[in-house]
C-alpha cells in the first residue's frame, strides 16, 4: 500500500488492520495522524521534551506491534491515546516517584521562585498553563482530554483504565483544584 | 425524548461533557431540561465554558511554542521497526523444521520417550495414599500458618485527623494500582488502618465536609464494587 491520499482518508480501524498485516505505509499514515496529538498529551503529563519524544516513540512501537490485538472494543484513538497515557504515567513514576502524591506535586509545581512576578509578563494562555501545570497528571489530563480533546467520559474511562464514576469525581475534584490554582495567582476566569 | 431521570447532582458531574457534546442522547435530554430550571447549574455551564475556552488556548498556545521533530522521530520509529521485523524474520528462519509439528504431538513425543515401569495395583494404590497425604499436610500448612501480607497504609499508625473522613475496605481481588487511583480520584489519604474489618480510615479534602458534595463521593465510590467492598462516613 502506498502512501497516496486515497491511503490517507481511510478510517483509522481500516488502517489499523493493514498495519497489522505488517503495511508500513498504513502505519506512516497513522503515525502522521497521532504523532502531534499524543506528543502534545504526553507532553502535559511529562513537561519533559526528550522523555516525550521517548515516550512518543515506546507509543507508535506498541501501535506497530499490537495492531493485531486490536479487538476493536473501543475507538482507535480511545486505544492509542490509552497507551500514550498508560507509558507516560509509567515513566514519570521511574523520574519522579513524588508525582504520585497531588500534595507533594502540587507544592512542587508552584514552588517556581518569582511565580508572581513572571506571571504579570505573562499573556493570558501562558498564565493558565501556569495554573495547569500545578495540578496532578490525573486532573490534568481528564481536563485536556474532555475540553481539547473532546473526549467523553467513557472514552477517559478506557483511556486511564479507571471506572466511570471515577472520572466523573476526578473532573469534579480536577475543575475545583484549577479554580484555586487561577485564584491563587489572580486570575480571573472571565479573563480567560 | 423526555431523557434519564437524574438527580441535580448526577446531572451537575454530566456538565463537562454536557458542554463538549460527547453525551448520550437519553443524558444530553434529561441535562437540557435540568438547565432550563436550575440557575446552579446553568451558572455552572458558563464557568465551565469559561475555563474550557482557557484550556483549548492555552493548548493550542503550548503547541505552537512546542516544536515536534515529527521527521526525525518518523525516522527513528521507522529504523525501530525494521530492526524489529529483521530480528523477528532472522528468529523465524533459524526455528528447526520438527518445531513446526503441534504442541500435542511434540508432548506425546516427549511421553513416549520416557519408559514407565508398569506398576502392580498395590503399588498404585500406596502411590496414591502418598500424594493424598502430601495435599492433606500443603493445605493444613496454608490454614494454620500466619497469613503474610502488607497493608497499604505501611505499619498501623493514627494520624491527626483534619478534614473529613469517611471509612473504606477494599476487595480481596483489588490491586494496589487501582485502590491509588481511587484515592487520587477523590484526592483522599489512608490515615489510619486496617481496623477490624479491614477498614481503613480514609481523609477527604476540606471541600468534601459539605454533606451534598460528601454523599456524592460516597455514592461513587460505592459503585465501584469491583475495587471497594464497603464505605460509609466516619466520624472524626
Amino acid at each position: 500500500m502506498n502512501q497516496t491520499p486515497e491511503n490517507k482518508n481511510l478510517t483509522d480501524l481500516k488502517l489499523l488492520e493493514e498495519i497489522a498485516s505488517g503495511d508500513r505505509e498504513a502505519f506512516k499514515v497513522i503515525y502522521e495522524r497521532y504523532v502531534r496529538q499524543i506528543f502534545s498529551f504526553v507532553y502535559k503529563i511529562t513537561k519533559d521534551n526528550k522523555l516525550t519524544e521517548e515516550v512518543v516513540n515506546d507509543v507508535m512501537f506498541e501501535v506497530w506491534k499490537s495492531a493485531n490485538s486490536f479487538k476493536g472494543n473501543s475507538a482507535v484513538s480511545s486505544w492509542i491515546f490509552g497507551i500514550a497515557h498508560n507509558k507516560a504515567m509509567n515513566e514519570l513514576r521511574k523520574k519522579r516517584p513524588e508525582a504520585l502524591d497531588p500534595e507533594e506535586f502540587s507544592r512542587l509545581a508552584g514552588s517556581e521562585d518569582n511565580a508572581e512576578e513572571i506571571i504579570v509578563k505573562k499573556d493570558r494562555s501562558e498564565r493558565m498553563n501556569m495554573a495547569l501545570n500545578e495540578l496532578t497528571p490525573e486532573h490534568r489530563t481528564v481536563l485536556e482530554l474532555t475540553f481539547y480533546n473532546g473526549m467523553s467520559y467513557q472514552e477517559i474511562a478506557e483511556i486511564v483504565e479507571c471506572p466511570v464514576n471515577t472520572v466523573k469525581t476526578r473532573m469534579f475534584y480536577a475543575k475545583e483544584k484549577l479554580k484555586e490554582s487561577l485564584n491563587r495567582h489572580g486570575i480571573n476566569q472571565e479573563e480567560l | 425524548m423526555s431523557g434519564k431521570n437524574l438527580t441535580h447532582e448526577e446531572i451537575n458531574l454530566l456538565l463537562p461533557w454536557y458542554l463538549n457534546g460527547t453525551l448520550e442522547s437519553e443524558e444530553k435530554e434529561a441535562v437540557k431540561k435540568h438547565l432550563s430550571g436550575c440557575s446552579l447549574c446553568t451558572s455552572e455551564v458558563e464557568e465551565l465554558q469559561m475555563l474550557r475556552n482557557g484550556i483549548v488556548r492555552a493548548s493550542e498556545r503550548q503547541n505552537e511554542m512546542m516544536s515536534v521533530p515529527v521527521e526525525r522521530m518518523e525516522q527513528n520509529i521507522m529504523d525501530r521497526i525494521e530492526t524489529f521485523e529483521e530480528s523477528a524474520a532472522n528468529q523465524r528462519s533459524s526455528v528447526s523444521p520438527s518445531s513446526s509439528e503441534s504442541v500435542w504431538s511434540r508432548i506425546q513425543g516427549f511421553l513416549d520417550g520416557i519408559s514407565m515401569p508398569s506398576l502392580s495395583p498395590v503399588a498404585m494404590a500406596a502411590l496414591f495414599v502418598i500424594q493424598f497425604a502430601i495435599i492433606l499436610g500443603l493445605a493444613g500448612t496454608l490454614y494454620f500458618s500466619e497469613p503474610e501480607y502488607e497493608v497499604l497504609s505501611g505499619n498501623p499508625q493514627t494520624a491527626e485527623i483534619t478534614g473529613p473522613v469517611v471509612m473504606i475496605s477494599f476487595q480481596d481481588s483489588a490491586t494496589e494500582k487501582e485502590i491509588r487511583e481511587i484515592l487520587t480520584s477523590i484526592d483522599g489519604r489512608i490515615i489510619d488502618g486496617p481496623k477490624a474489618g479491614g477498614l481503613y480510615v480514609v481523609e477527604l479534602p476540606e471541600e468534601t465536609a459539605n454533606e451534598k458534595i460528601m454523599e456524592n463521593v460516597i455514592q461513587d465510590l460505592s459503585t465501584n464494587t469491583n475495587v471497594i467492598k464497603n464505605v460509609f462516613k466516619g466520624s472524626r
